[in-house]
């Protein structure tokens, strides 16, 4: 295994999980964004996507390290939890979106490659946490839980929207992290 | 902006009052029961009847409700969008034939259809949320967050989970405040432009701002050794009093009584089946 793919593996330092919650917190922080556009539901969702994913991708890139996916969700609900009371059967199910990244990230670190420093992996595990945020809210969440009732047609178009605003956060999120943390060593 | 009560709204965490001094895993308990047991009800009245039990806990938790109208206005903006998107329907509404969803009075406005059925959907809809999030305040405004995260850690949650549980929510009002102050500094310097552009010009700042506090303050914890060893010990003593046993028992005793009315009884029921 390379030096860089072992470097992925090391356990978590206080830093590092800093870093992860004043991201989650910086999530929740956005959220009032999307919130203020509540008339647009469900498509005010797609912004929830998108700067999760934003912010999840961007803390990937600078902790650098396996699990972080997994753990940035983790905080994020118990952020959401302790300031708006959320469910806890949603936050429990919206801890879930990190691992498939993760997944993704230990394979890529295992073949010895750097995932954190390439723009298409992390494209992919931000897709895959979109995609997987997308699923599990427009398929369970909003439909089952809450009781929101969309037409499938209307549900299929929002979900896809939301994945492409998570697709679009990870973008912008691998830009944001790896611009970031240079200025911050 | 009304910065002041976004920060403020944790003003009423240093005031005393029994909820105050209840140990912080009486009130993750709390948090628990009123996240869970409510949900399992459809019928909107059972569910204001749980609302009706956090009213006692508001009253006499001594909170200055001054800070918290900021909190209280983006919950009830959010509940009122609920019951709205649920309770506006469309005239199909009025041919539905699903078994659930007859009504006894509607009222039209041109394109929009208000029946008896949406109003208690809606009602439904917005009570059970209601629920989670004003309990959620509650405990919050009356608690140390370090308190809570110690709490945590005494009911056996990961270091790694209640550390950054901890680091997050102590973050939240410093980056709100870092916000508000980037916003100030861009108003001093005249920047102008449009909304877009403000805000593009707000991201950065804030991001590294924030993450080169977050660094200060994982250094400083490495210094003191974090992880070092096992975090069970804390200076403060948790004590479970006569007043959180009490608290606990009545937890107890109505999360029994609610699971034999709803599952036993069948009580707690109401056709909010699907509208189209």
């Amino acid at each position: 295994m390379s030096t860089v793919a072992k470097m992925g593996f090391r356990p978590f330092n206080a830093v590092d999980l800093v870093t992860l919650a004043v991201f989650a917190a910086l999530y929740r922080a956005l959220w009032y964004v999307w919130h203020a556009l509540g008339f647009l539901f469900p498509f005010n969702q797609v912004l929830s996507d998108l700067f999760y994913c934003l912010c999840g991708v961007a803390a990937i890139v600078i902790v650098r390290k396996f699990g972080a996916a997994t753990l940035f969700a983790v905080a994020a609900q118990i952020i959401n939890l302790f300031l708006q009371g959320e469910m806890l059967v949603v936050a429990l199910l919206l801890c879930t979106p990190g691992i498939l990244a993760d997944i993704y990230i230990y394979f890529r670190l295992k073949a010895g490659k750097d995932p954190f420093a390439s723009l298409k992996d992390m494209f992919i595990a931000g897709s895959l946490i979109g995609g997987w945020w997308s699923l599990i809210n427009w398929a369970f969440i909003f439909p089952v839980l809450f009781l929101t009732e969309l037409s499938v047609t209307i549900t299929i178009v929002v979900a896809v929207a939301c994945l492409l605003g998570g697709m679009l956060g990870a973008w912008t999120g691998f830009k944001l992290g790896d611009r970031i943390k240079g200025l911050i060593a | 902006m009304a910065k002041v009560n976004v920060t403020n709204f944790m003003s009423n965490v240093g005031r005393d009052s029994w909820v105050h001094r209840l140990d912080p895993r009486t009130k993750i308990a709390i948090l628990v029961f009123f996240g869970t047991i409510p949900l399992f009800f459809t019928d909107f009245r059972f569910i204001i009847a749980y609302i009706v039990l956090t009213i006692p806990l508001w009253l006499t938790s001594n909170i200055d409700f001054r800070p918290m109208r900021g909190p209280f206005t983006a919950v009830g903006v959010f509940l009122t969008i609920i019951f709205l998107l649920n309770a506006l329907r469309g005239p199909s509404e009025l041919t539905n034939t699903d078994v659930y969803s007859q009504y006894t009075w509607y009222i039209r406005f041109g394109p929009l259809v208000v029946t008896s059925h949406t109003v208690v959907r809606g009602l439904f809809l917005a009570m059970r949320l209601a629920v989670t999030l004003t309990i959620g305040l509650l405990i919050i405004s009356t608690t140390d967050p370090t308190y809570l995260a110690k709490g945590l850690r005494k009911l056996k949650m990961p270091t790694t989970v209640v550390f950054m549980a901890l680091a997050g929510l102590r973050f939240i009002p410093i980056i709100t405040e870092q916000l508000f102050n980037i916003l100030d500094a861009q108003t001093i310097r005249g920047v102008s432009g449009s909304r877009i552009e403000k805000t593009k010009l707000l991201f950065f700042p804030l991001f590294i701002t924030s993450l080169r506090r977050t660094r200060t303050m994982g250094l400083a914890c490495e210094a003191k050794g974090f992880g070092a060893r096992r975090w069970n010990d804390f200076y403060e003593e948790f004590k479970v009093t006569g007043v959180d046993k009490v608290v606990l028992v009545a937890l107890a005793v109505l999360a029994i009584v609610s699971l034999v009315l709803r599952f036993g009884l069948g009580m707690g029921t109401a056709g909010v089946g699907w509208i189209k």
